[in-house]
């Protein structure tokens, strides 16, 4: 009898593998394992749900029809590769680039506000929630360069060495843009007396 | 501007990050992942390509039996073709061995009879003069 894939304890690769013999739900667990970390880079990158959703689906077609030909030491950083290729076309068609800030129209709220009052609770939750929200608005305004790296090592936990493959840069400049990254939000922080 | 710096500070940069990411990703993961119709079109593709990488590895065996059935056709069709020829060659050499003996018997009669005209014209015809003696016999 042929055995299900456990989402544990089988490697991305052989999910990978599986999914190219034609087993379907082996792709179900490979987007579910990099679902949340994907898209949180991804709505970072954009600031902007819509265009956050296009990109999340057309990563993972792409992602489906290339499958045979993944091979990679590692699916998360080729992950990366194909939504940061895909991210780059997406600008190229679109506008420069949106900070988290912005608003895709009027209807929309933007995407720091989508986290206002969720800490109504005791006033430790309240103060962590409203934390939260003003690291997320200094994420935001990190030059796109240094948001990049920040989030590539934060959401996509790829290594410093990764990071620099993925963006095609000196393993030194990723380290300076992540250094750089870092000094502004530990300044935000020591502001807010956190650090 | 590209940097100058030399980093050999990793350790120090996981330090920092260890207090900010944990608030990063939190802030993220309350704004929640992708919506179920965007989920729901990637099964959908992934359901498709499955289907057809299955049918594409499958198709070297259809192609096989195909390959079968096409020589079994081939070599009957053949032998059809050979025992329907092999049939019409039969009747044909009948039909001309019939028409052979029939030609054969009526070039016979004809000899025959021419034979018999020349022999009463040279009266050699034996059957003939006796026959004819004896009804001048009998006239007597």
């Amino acid at each position: 009898m042929k055995q299900k894939m456990s989402d544990v304890e089988t490697s991305d690769a052989e999910l990978l593998r599986a999914f190219s013999k034609g087993d379907a739900p082996a792709m179900d667990l490979l987007v579910g394992r990099y679902r949340q970390a994907l898209f949180s880079w991804l709505l970072g990158m954009t600031g902007n749900r819509a265009d956050a959703e296009d990109l999340f689906q057309e990563i993972w077609v792409r992602v489906i029809r290339h499958a045979e030909r993944f091979n990679d030491v590692s699916f998360r950083a080729w992950l990366w590769k194909i939504a940061r290729n895909l991210l780059i076309d997406f600008r190229r068609k679109r506008r420069p680039d949106i900070s988290l800030d912005a608003v895709e129209d009027e209807d929309e709220t933007p995407l720091v506000d989508q986290l206002a009052d969720r800490g109504s609770g005791p006033a430790r939750a309240v103060e962590v929630a409203d934390l939260t929200k003003r690291v997320m608005q200094a994420v935001a305004g990190l030059p796109e360069v240094q948001r990049e790296v920040f989030l590539m090592r934060v959401q996509a936990d790829l290594s410093f060495s990764e990071i620099a493959e993925t963006l095609k840069i000196p393993l030194n400049t990723a380290l300076g843009r992540m250094h750089d990254a870092m000094t502004k939000l530990k300044r935000l922080l020591a502001e807010e007396g956190r650090l | 501007m590209k940097t100058q710096t030399p980093f050999n500070e990793i350790g120090s940069l996981e330090k920092d990050l260890a207090e900010i990411a944990p608030l990063v990703r939190e802030g993220y993961r309350q704004l929640g992942g992708p919506s179920a119709r965007v989920e729901e079109a990637i099964r959908e593709a992934a359901r498709k390509q499955a289907a057809r990488r299955k049918a594409r590895l499958a198709w070297p065996l259809a192609r096989s039996l195909a390959a079968a059935a096409a020589l079994v056709l081939l070599l009957g069709g053949g032998a059809l073709q050979l025992h329907l020829s092999r049939e019409a060659e039969l009747q044909a050499e009948a039909a001309a061995r019939r028409l052979a003996a029939e030609r054969r018997a009526a070039a016979g009669e004809t000899s025959a009879g021419f034979a018999n005209i020349l022999l009463e014209i040279q009266g050699l015809n034996e059957e003939g003069f006796f026959s004819h003696e004896e009804t001048e016999s009998l006239s007597l």
